[in-house]
């Protein structure tokens, strides 16, 4: 009777490959699609030249040792 | 809502002055609310609103279903990885440059109007600290709070990056080109139409000749220069009095009386970083007899209040009076007054202690003081008074021979003299009539400083070309035709001479990050009448041959230009021999113009002053700055009006609530703070918050006080009496860290008097016995820890409460050197401030007259630390050089630390920081370069603390060992140390028989805080000595 059951409930092999099958592309989907575009982190940094900041020393200023 | 008690019983009065310490009405009145925080120190935290219990009916299928979606979304997030970039090497390395160690330049500061000399310090090209140039005969080796936080102004994360030009109501991003062209076009055109500048205080002479070269090209062109708060009330004084221009510098150091008239000279009045150092050097205890005493008389209580030995409430407008009491006074004991008596000879001290209820015993005292130490004893007013008071107060001083205090070897040398009012209210009446055809705002923001009444804003509107020169918008900006993105003082060339016998030199520690420009260069752009090729090196080169033609002949140096120039700029400073004006002699006639007191007070006197926070509005987009508790009220992120608990009671409000004020026709709704020791119908409020055009950061922050301000100013232009004030409608959150963090006491409040936090004793009493004090010392009993050997270096830090004046310049060093984040005033609101460093204020005595004790609160890297032991993970654990160490990596958040830490000075992250406060501009690339590389930047759920500056340690190690030499314990300097202005911090190693650590800790006035616990603190606080008399009833 207990086994019975358990064949009845049984997923079928077709919609077990579908389920895997969905899945794994939903998350190949979700993966690969650029989510950050739409992260509001993104939009900032984009709009702004933050992101490409280049820091360059002053070749006329002149350093010297913490105490003098 | 606590119920505020109006007035003690007297017998109740009698024993708060004797045992109590509070930090606040809550914790005086036993509020049963603080009392449970002392217990709770986390309040409500993020793991409270989590219930298991909702999880139980939850299913099997449901579960799986929320663990793949968690995974799907895991993954998907996980793809948000940003890069982080290469480390690619130079290809061409820059000689000063060593990867991963510092490089150091000296420069000058123009975060106010001292240009102090700075040295800051850079990683790889970009700046990460600034502290003061030892060799500045300011500064010396020192700076202020603003100082140190002008390195996030130049990563302001609204800092202009191109120029900008008006298209209808916004601004469209213009190339330079395109600008010059427009701007040169129009200033050819105007003609015989007048071209104004709008500047603040100009202290660099090639600044100005770069204005006088513009004049000459431009001969229609005017120069305004302003500052919301200045000196040009005491220097008038002075003119009137000894014919000469300028108020001279003071030694403060050989003062030993200072009477002081609602002024803030250890806060914001004056030259902070000089005057501190030499007022702190007249308080050594171990120079008992030189020890300096100090009276403020002030409407509610400011840094120097706070550090008075007699600290006398007093309305503002009340302070001509008593100089005129005192000089009656004075009179009558013998004094020869250099002045008419028909000026003061109405007004004695008994009537004038009647009248405004102070105590007859503590005048009559300063009296006796001021007789007993004529020529070492100095009566100063405050900036904001009127002149009659500085007129009255030079007679003071003259008629007690204090002039002798005035410095003869070093003076003020204003490059540009202020505009004064008139002058501005004829700008204005130019531009109505049609005869001003540019207006440009030289690094200025007159719509937002000038008095509303001069009618600015509506004026400048009417100009054809309004162009502002600024880091980033603000009001004036908003108005305007062009704005023009400028450097940041690190980007800049210049020169500054604001004393005689010295120059400071600025120069740029890195190129412009962005398309800016400096504005000295943008003039000498126009000055060309067309467009030129733009070349960085314009001011650099116009700077050098100003020198070279001009200054360096008349140094008198023994090197070759190029020689003396690359010196120049490797010291920050060039000093050489130069005459001071002489002092002038006083004139008799100065008292017959005084005037009569305004006899009547009855109304409320509203007292405007710059803050300590935001400045005049420069810094209020700065999130140190903002963050930094106020040093009185510890409010951090507003401004609020201060008021007297008994004018609180009258006007039927509590703390937050807010209040109507009006004086004439100009009005202002503000949330009131209840402050101990304010005068009573006296409201005091702090300028430099609430600008309408400001970064993220300062949006909405403060209310605008300047609404306030009047032209006319007919008492003074921040003081104004018969001022209208009601109850408004409301009230608002003031977010105050002052009852955070307390120490907790299950049975009792009055936990700083009964576990003896707050340990101090006078003058009078070291003297008779310099054990008075009693203090238990480290207590070597065996106990259950582990006893530590320290084989070698042991750290330890000394506090000498004597000198420390809790400004809270040391904290925005720490914030600076330890990558601490801004949390913000939702989260300041709960507890959750993340700075290391806290500055414990607490009040003793009554509500009226409250006496100030500071106590700054750190981690006490204890040898028998109870964090340790509680940690599961070891993520704080024990140094063999006796610091308590903080593992990030290992730390998991439990807490339990901070729990089991008596002093409460452990900080948790209960978010990231950084990216959670206001659009996550904290971990912007721009932002970023502030960080310190030697300190790991933590993230949410990490337990942090004060490492004693480890990597400074640790760097100090690492060249004692390349030198081949021992490593001491004064190799190593603390980030607070370093900035404390007055050297009440001091650091080393405990083992060194030798050193000032071994030795104050063993000193008759040391003591630990909470001693009895056992925890053996390595922190140790040197008594504070009030140098107060018994006073006779």
């Amino acid at each position: 009777m207990e086994l019975q059951n358990i064949f009845n409930n049984k997923i079928k092999r077709k919609n077990f490959f579908i389920t895997l099958g969905v899945g794994a592309g939903s998350f190949l989907l979700m993966r690969s699609l650029p989510f950050r575009f739409l992260s509001k982190r993104f939009s900032k940094s984009k709009s702004s030249s933050n992101n490409k900041i280049k820091v360059r020393i002053n070749p006329s200023a002149v350093s010297r040792k913490k105490l003098g | 809502m606590v119920e505020i008690k109006n007035e003690m019983d007297p017998k109740d009065k009698k024993e708060a002055l004797d045992t109590d310490y509070w930090r606040s009405f809550k914790e005086l009145f036993k509020d049963t609310s603080t009392i449970d925080s002392s217990h709770n120190e986390f309040g409500k935290s993020v793991t409270e609103d989590f219930d298991p219990s909702k999880l139980k009916g939850i299913s099997r299928r449901k579960f799986i279903a929320l663990v793949s979606a968690s995974a799907a979304l895991a993954g998907a997030g996980c793809s948000d990885y940003r890069s982080k970039g290469f480390i690619v090497p130079y290809n061409q390395m820059p000689e000063e440059v060593t990867v991963g160690n510092p490089t150091y330049y000296a420069s000058t500061s123009t975060s106010c109007t001292h240009s102090c000399g700075v040295l800051i310090k850079t990683r790889e090209g970009r700046p990460i600290k600034v502290d003061g140039n030892p060799d500045h005969p300011v500064s010396k080796g020192k700076t202020c709070a603003k100082c140190q936080a002008s390195i996030i102004n130049l990563y302001d994360p609204d800092r202009l990056e191109f120029p900008l030009e008006r298209s209808g109501n916004e601004f469209l991003k213009r190339d330079w080109k395109v600008v010059d062209d427009a701007i040169i076009s129009a200033l050819n055109n105007s003609s015989s139409k007048q071209i104004a500048i709008i500047t603040h205080t100009v202290n660099s002479p090639t600044s100005k000749k770069v204005l006088d070269d513009f004049v000459q090209k431009y001969p229609n062109t005017k120069i305004y220069s302003y500052e919301l708060f200045n000196e040009q009330i005491r220097n008038s004084a002075w003119k009137k009095c000894y014919g000469t221009d300028n108020f001279p510098l003071i030694n403060w150091d050989q003062a030993k009386i200072i009477v002081g008239l609602e002024t803030d000279f250890l806060g914001i009045d004056g030259n902070k970083v000089e005057t501190t150092r030499l007022f702190s050097d007249g308080r050594n205890f171990h120079q008992t007899d030189n020890f300096n005493r100090l009276y403020i008389f002030e409407g509610s209580i400011s840094v120097t209040g706070m550090n008075a030995d007699y600290r006398i409430k007093l309305r503002p407008d009340a302070q001509y009076e008593l100089v005129l009491s005192l000089l009656n006074e004075l009179d009558k004991k013998g004094i020869s007054i250099p002045a008419g008596s028909q000026a003061y000879s109405g007004y004695s001290l008994d009537s004038f202690a009647q009248k405004y209820s102070v105590s007859k015993n503590r005048l009559n005292l300063l009296v006796k003081d001021l007789i007993k130490n004529q020529g070492s004893s100095l009566v100063y007013p405050g900036r904001t008074l009127p002149e009659e008071v500085h007129v009255a107060a030079n007679i003071l001083n003259e008629a007690l021979s204090n002039t002798k205090l005035y410095r003869t070897d070093a003076a003020e040398t204003p490059v540009l003299s202020l505009t004064s009012k008139d002058d501005i209210a004829r700008l204005v009446q130019d531009i109505n009539s049609g005869n001003v055809a540019v207006v440009i705002h030289y690094d200025s923001d007159p719509v937002y400083h000038l008095p509303k009444d001069f009618s600015y804003t509506d004026a400048v509107k009417k100009v054809p070309m309004i162009i502002s020169m600024v880091g980033s918008k603000n009001d004036s900006s908003a108005l305007g035709n062009y704005i023009l993105p400028i450097n940041h003082d690190f980007e800049s060339w210049g020169d500054f001479k604001p004393r005689s016998g010295f120059y400071s030199m600025q120069q740029p520690v890195i190129d412009p990050i962005f398309d800016t420009r400096q504005k000295e260069v943008i003039l000498l752009t126009w000055l060309k009448g067309k467009p030129v090729v733009y070349d960085d090196q314009i001011y650099h080169n116009y700077l050098k041959n100003n020198w070279e033609q001009n200054i360096y002949p008349g140094i008198n140096s023994k090197m070759n230009f190029t020689e003396f120039w690359n010196a120049a700029l490797h010291d920050g400073v060039v000093i050489f021999e130069e005459s001071v004006p002489s002092l002038g002699s006083f004139d008799k006639s100065a008292g017959n113009s005084l005037p009569k007191p305004s006899s009547n007070h009855s109304g409320f006197v509203v007292a405007l002053r710059e803050s300590y926070q935001a400045g005049d509005g420069k810094f209020l987009n700065n999130g140190w700055m903002l963050e930094l508790p106020h040093p009185v009220s510890k409010i951090t992120w507003d401004n609020y009006a201060a008021i007297s608990n008994k004018t609180a009671k009258s006007l039927n409000v509590d703390d937050g609530d807010f209040i109507s004020i009006q004086v004439g026709n100009r009005k202002l709704e503000i949330p009131a703070f209840i402050q101990p020791g304010a005068a009573d119908n006296t409201v005091t409020i702090e300028l430099g918050f609430g600008r309408k055009v400001v970064g993220i950061v300062g949006t909405g922050v403060g209310f605008d006080a300047s609404v306030l301000m009047s032209k006319a100013g007919d008492f003074s232009p921040w003081i104004y009496e018969g001022s209208n004030i009601t109850k408004g409608s409301g009230s608002y959150k003031l977010a105050s860290t002052m009852e955070h963090h307390l120490f907790d006491n299950e049975l009792t409040t009055n936990v700083a008097q009964k576990r003896k936090i707050i340990q101090e004793g006078t003058v009078e009493e070291y003297k008779k016995d310099p054990n008075f004090l009693n203090a238990p010392k480290p207590n070597e009993e065996e106990s259950l820890y582990h006893k530590h050997p320290y084989p070698g270096v042991k750290w330890g830090m000394v506090v000498d409460l004597n000198k420390c004046i809790g400004c809270g310049d040391c904290v925005i060093a720490c914030v600076s050197e330890n990558n601490i984040p801004i949390v913000g005033k939702d989260q300041v609101l709960v507890s959750r401030e993340m700075q290391w460093l806290r500055v414990d204020r607490y009040y003793s005595g009554t509500i009226e007259e409250p006496t100030v004790s500071n106590q700054l609160m750190l981690c006490q890297q204890c040898d028998n630390a109870p964090c340790e032991n509680v940690c599961p993970v070891a993520a704080t654990t024990h140094s063999p050089d006796g610091l308590n160490q903080m593992i990030y990596n290992r730390c998991v958040g439990t807490r339990y630390c901070s729990n089991n830490c008596p002093y409460k000075v452990r900080r948790f992250n209960f978010f990231n920081y950084r990216d959670h406060f206001k659009d996550h501009f904290q971990q912007s690339q721009l932002f970023s370069l502030a960080a310190n590389p030697e300190v790991t930047v933590r993230s949410r759920g990490v337990m942090e603390k004060c490492t004693f500056c480890i990597q400074r340690i640790m760097d100090a190690r690492s060249l004692a060992i390349e030198e081949h030499r021992e490593f001491k314990g004064s190799d190593v300097k603390t980030a607070c140390q370093e900035a404390c202005n007055t050297n009440a911090i001091m650091f080393g190693d405990e083992n060194d028989k030798n050193s000032i650590i071994h030795k104050y800790r063993n000193h008759e006035l040391a003591y630990y805080v909470l001693e009895d616990l056992n925890t053996k603190p390595n922190v140790t606080y040197l008594a504070k000595l009030r140098n107060t008399e018994t006073e006779v009833a």
